[in-house]
């Protein structure tokens, strides 16, 4: 009876630390991997509709001032990409955070000026406030859709540090963790075959616990808005990867765990 | 016959580890939820807040009540529902319901606080200065006629005055019940590079 205790009370503590192993190792794996959120920015085709998204807001502007049409002369999508690789190589990296908006604002006068001259004209000291103005308006909402918040991308990248910084020490002591309790659940089954059947149930468990996760946690986070419904739709998708990778590792532990309790039992069994 | 029992042996005693597994995985997610009710609480509530709703009524039947004078369904911010024209001066434009850049880049927009046509209070609606839109607005004349034309009904309105105001200046465009008068303006200069505080404004009131 007590031996069965002891069994059951490792298993308990086994399937804790497996789960908390199985969620340290996916997250590593995404969310705290830069190639990986540049392969989801690059499926999700996020550099364009980051880049349309901005054309529209520009556009919002230059209409008002009969620069209809022009707004891919003042934006391309190459610089829309490599601001968003440097905002990313920011957060990973610690590089420095650099969105040039000189390039946008030169582009911005260049077509008034153009305008102006079409019209054999030149620009009234109100008008060359107002041009000063529209740029700046122009500049900020696109650094805007660039980075959303700079208070926000600032704690993302120091928490992304901070994790970043004890993540192989992190995963390390957790897998020290597992070892020992699977080797402590060995001790304490003292027969191999409850101990394959104990590991089995285990394994099963933590199967259990993560379609939970994917049945009641995963519903909640389809409709989530952040600031816009690009940087949402992003959002989404990467919860909605993680939630797969997580689903599927342990689908697979699922079953090689039923597979582990049948063996175990069997052999068992047979003894018996 | 030894063989089926071993069988049922082993079917018997997978399915109690199966449900083992069950029981431990349940203590665990209760443990962790009485452990964290507090934080898992709050985080449940902030999703709420921050998702959108997806029980959006699309009300594409947009009725007039004649006897209380009031629309028994408005159409959904961003869709179209009227046309605006001026024969006069050749204008003749979409009119959407909502006044934010995106929509205004496909048309006229109305004030979304303002009464729709029909209503008997005040209309406001807006358009760009460019030549595809309202350009040529301020070249109307007192007395012209403007018709808008909604899946609900088609009125006529007579301007009646024309103003050039300070877009700070609301007042100059308010909004009431008592009378439908339609507003429409634009940015004036409409020839002006940059960002202009004026508005040139018309003020029509409906045809009895």
């Amino acid at each position: 009876m007590t031996r069965k205790i002891l069994i059951r009370s490792n298993q308990f503590l086994l399937i804790l630390s497996t789960t908390i192993l199985l969620l340290a190792i996916i997250i590593s794996i995404t969310i705290l991997n830069k190639k990986y959120i540049l392969s989801i920015l690059e499926r999700n085709d996020y550099y364009n509709e980051v880049y349309y998204d901005s054309l529209s807001t520009i556009e919002g502007y230059t209409i008002q001032v009969g620069l209809t049409g022009e707004e891919e002369k003042i934006l391309t999508k190459e610089k829309v990409t490599n601001d968003i690789k440097n905002l990313i190589n920011y957060i990973y990296d610690n590089q420095e955070l650099k969105i040039d908006t000189k390039s946008l604002s030169n582009n911005i006068e260049e077509l008034i000026q153009n305008k102006l001259r079409e019209n054999n004209r030149s620009a009234t000291q109100e008008e060359l406030i107002g041009i000063t103005n529209l740029k700046k308006q122009i500049t900020d909402s696109y650094e805007d859709k660039i980075l959303y918040s700079k208070k926000y991308i600032l704690k993302i990248r120091d928490t992304y540090h901070k994790l970043s910084k004890y993540q192989k020490k992190v995963l390390f002591l957790l897998s020290c963790i597992e070892f020992f309790f699977i080797a402590s659940l060995q001790l304490v089954s003292k027969s191999f075959k409850v101990f394959l059947k104990t590991l089995g149930s285990t394994l099963l468990s933590t199967f259990f616990i993560t379609l939970s996760t994917k049945i009641f946690i995963q519903p909640k986070l389809q409709h989530i808005v952040i600031f816009s419904s690009i940087l949402s739709k992003l959002a989404i998708t990467i919860t909605n990867a993680i939630f797969k990778i997580l689903f599927v590792t342990s689908s697979i532990l699922g079953i090689f765990g039923l597979l582990l309790i049948i063996i175990g039992v069997a052999k068992i069994n047979k003894k018996v | 016959m030894l063989n089926q029992l071993k069988k049922k042996g082993v079917l018997k005693a997978t399915i109690f580890e199966i449900i083992v597994a069950f029981i431990c995985s349940s203590l665990i997610i209760g443990l962790f939820f009485f452990i964290f009710y507090s934080p898992i609480k709050e985080t449940f509530q902030i999703i709420d807040i921050v998702s959108e709703k997806s029980n959006k009524k699309v009300l594409k039947d947009v009725k007039l009540n004649l006897e209380t004078k009031n629309l028994e369904s408005y159409p959904e911010y961003g869709t179209k529902y009227a046309t605006l024209s001026i024969p006069s001066v050749n204008i003749e434009q979409p009119v959407y319901y909502g006044d934010d850049n995106e929509t205004l880049k496909y048309g006229v927009g109305q004030y979304i606080a303002s009464y729709f046509p029909g209503e008997g209070g005040s209309i406001l609606y807006m358009g760009h200065n460019t030549s595809n839109m309202l350009r040529n607005l301020p070249n109307v004349s007192l007395g012209d006629e403007i018709i808008v034309t909604t899946n609900y009904g088609t009125y006529h309105y007579t301007i009646e005055d024309t103003k050039i105001i300070k877009d700070t200046e609301l007042d100059k465009v308010p909004i009431k019940r008592e009378g439908e008068v339609l507003m429409i303006y634009t940015c004036y200069p409409t020839t002006t590079v940059v960002y202009t505080p004026y508005r040139f404004v018309v003020y029509a009131s409906l045809k009895k």
